[in-house]
């Protein structure tokens, strides 16, 4: 899309900015290697959500002035506008269209309560399936390595140095194999930012929250 | 009042299930569309709720001492939702049209006067129980996180600050609501013992899809505000009768309150052997594990056992909790917490193996405890 100029057309001429449109707002990405958005279009954008604040600022006051007048009239007249009218009665159809709306709004939450559910739990197994696999491996080349440690030996091996080996091996492993699928899954994440156009704090914890295995006992 | 009226006719509407809340909402909503905002989006649970309740409470109509301690439960909650007396006269016309509704023929003059006259005393109870309350204690408390720990994906260890005296005790829960989910409030058992500085931690799985759980994990900072009602529950405390030994047996985050009860036994004694089993599907998931480790080794009568479920590397016990703990039962009490389903595979494996129902303590699970949905 191109940038709106706002101060090149009145206020008044232009829809005003709906939350939805405020969320759906797409920016042109600059062409440095696809990083941030163009800074004239963010900065001409905010500028319009901050006329439209003012202006419904300026109308709340109104409104809020509006309100304190009738409160006035109603007070002058001896009524006392906080008082409901006796109950009215409702019309069945209007019950029916709320209530179908509500189940609307719940079947609609449910399922995208449940997808959500869906998605968290395919990607909490994939990732036990990932580290079982790095574990595995992980443990076989620290086999590895005490086997070759014990044929390279001359009879003069510790224990000690047979468990560093071990250890080692076991570590080399365990951080190539995560390496390489965090990788991937950091490739995605970032892919995924570059849509949000700001870096969440979660992404960072995802990335170094999960400390590495220890092993107790 | 014609109490067996009242029940035949609440059966008789009942039939129509999830349609009579939602015929009640709706007209409360039109009548008083200010009410909408005190409820969340999604009423699908809130729903179910209300049938409960109303159920129950006509059930046990014509048994006032069965009634009365849940009437004033229920009012002394419904502070924290922002429920004022005001509110009680627009729930009342919202019933009696619904049971109007949904009666037909059957609604008559005198049915009426026995609803209204059953509601408005519902309504005092718990106007009453709401105002009590409102002399010793907030309708809800603040509490400021001053720590938010990341102890293994999905795991998250919060402390809290509150804003004023908070009585509770180990072993206890509290129901716990924050800013960026407004209006859902979840149960959390605290994992501490009452301290000087007023502060509770809590121990927060993220449930897959669970919208309060995520939000807590993921998305909570030090310095943001968290929502606590009043502390509830006894089951899991440690009640004057409950002497001698215990077997403490704690599924996943089901370790908070047995923590606060080693703590307690630690502060206040008096002292006894505990022998705590940890579960967990794996050794990642042993989130508290050094803590805890560190309080064996400071108290001689503290015994500390980790168990890992599905985890081929973990070095130390395999297999559930409960087949562990049961090689260290010698007639002690058992105290059990943890995900639903662990706590009914455990308590049945439990008295499968002779231990005494009495001396099993688990919490009740409500519809808002441990799970979300």
């Amino acid at each position: 899309m191109t940038a709106e100029m706002p101060w090149g057309s009145p206020a008044a001429e232009r829809q005003p900015l709906t939350p939805d449109r405020v969320r759906k707002q797409e920016f042109t990405r600059t062409s440095l290697g696809r990083r941030g958005y163009s800074e004239d279009e963010v900065r001409a954008f905010l500028y319009r959500v901050a006329e439209d604040m003012a202006a419904s600022d300026k109308e709340k006051a109104d409104l809020r002035a509006y309100i304190d007048r009738m409160k006035q009239w109603y007070k002058e007249h001896g009524l006392n506008p906080e008082q409901s009218a006796a109950p009215q009665t409702l019309s069945v159809d209007a019950i029916n269209i709320l209530s179908r709306a509500q189940q609307t709004a719940d079947a609609q939450i449910a399922e995208a309560e449940d997808y959500a559910r869906r998605i968290v739990g395919q990607a909490r197994q994939q990732y036990e399936e990932l580290l079982l696999e790095a574990q595995r491996q992980a443990e076989e080349a620290a086999n590895q390595a005490v086997g070759a440690y014990r044929a390279a030996g001359n009879g003069l091996q510790s224990a000690e140095a047979e468990e560093l080996e071990r250890r080692i091996a076991y570590l080399r492993t365990f951080a190539d194999v995560t390496q390489v699928q965090l990788r991937a899954v950091l490739e995605g994440l970032a892919h995924e930012v570059d849509k949000l156009g700001h870096v969440p704090d979660q992404a960072k914890q995802l990335a170094g929250g999960s400390p590495s295995p220890s092993v107790y006992g | 009042m014609d109490t067996q009226a009242l029940k035949d006719s609440w059966h008789l509407v009942a039939r129509s299930g999830d349609q009579v809340p939602l015929y009640f909402y709706s007209v409360l909503f039109l009548m008083n569309p200010d009410v909408r905002d005190m409820f969340p989006v999604s009423m699908a649970r809130q729903r179910d709720k209300l049938v409960t309740a109303l159920g129950q409470v006509v059930s046990n109509v014509d048994r006032v001492e069965e009634v009365v301690p849940f009437l004033q439960q229920l009012g002394r909650d419904h502070r924290k939702f922002g429920v004022t007396a005001t509110h009680y006269p627009a729930v009342g016309q919202a019933l009696l049209s619904t049971l109007e509704h949904f009666l037909g023929d059957r609604w008559t003059p005198q049915l009426a006067h026995d609803w209204t006259q059953a509601y408005n005393l519902v309504a005092q109870v718990m106007v009453d129980a709401a105002n009590d309350a409102s002399k010793v204690s907030p309708p809800w408390w603040e509490a400021e996180i001053v720590s938010h720990e990341m102890r293994t994906l999905g795991i998250a260890v919060i402390r809290a600050r509150l804003n004023y005296q908070y009585p509770f005790r180990p072993g206890q829960s509290a129901s716990i609501s924050y800013a960026v989910r407004p209006r859902i409030w979840r149960f959390y058992s605290f994992a501490n013992a009452p301290r000087q500085d007023n502060t509770i931690d809590l121990h927060v799985r993220m449930v897959d899809g669970g919208v309060l759980s995520s939000a807590l994990v993921m998305g909570a900072r030090r310095g943001e505000m968290l929502r606590v009602g009043a502390a509830i529950g006894e089951r899991l405390t440690l009640s004057p009768d409950v002497q001698g030994d215990l077997l403490m047996i704690a599924g996943g985050t089901g370790l908070a309150p047995m923590k606060a009860l080693v703590e307690q036994i630690a502060y206040e004694g008096p002292t006894r052997r505990v022998d705590l089993v940890i579960g967990a599907r794996t050794s990642r998931e042993l989130y508290d594990y050094e803590s805890l480790a560190k309080m064996a080794a400071e108290h001689p009568w503290l015994n500390v056992v980790p168990v890992v479920s599905h985890d081929p590397f973990f070095r130390g016990a395999r297999g559930y909790a409960v087949d562990v703990a049961l090689q260290g039962w010698r007639g002690q009490h058992v105290f059990v917490c943890g995900s639903e389903e662990m706590v009914q595979a455990t308590v049945g494996r439990l008295l499968d193996a002779g231990v005494p129902t009495e001396q099993i303590h688990f919490d009740e699970f409500t519809s808002d405890r441990g799970r979300e949905s």
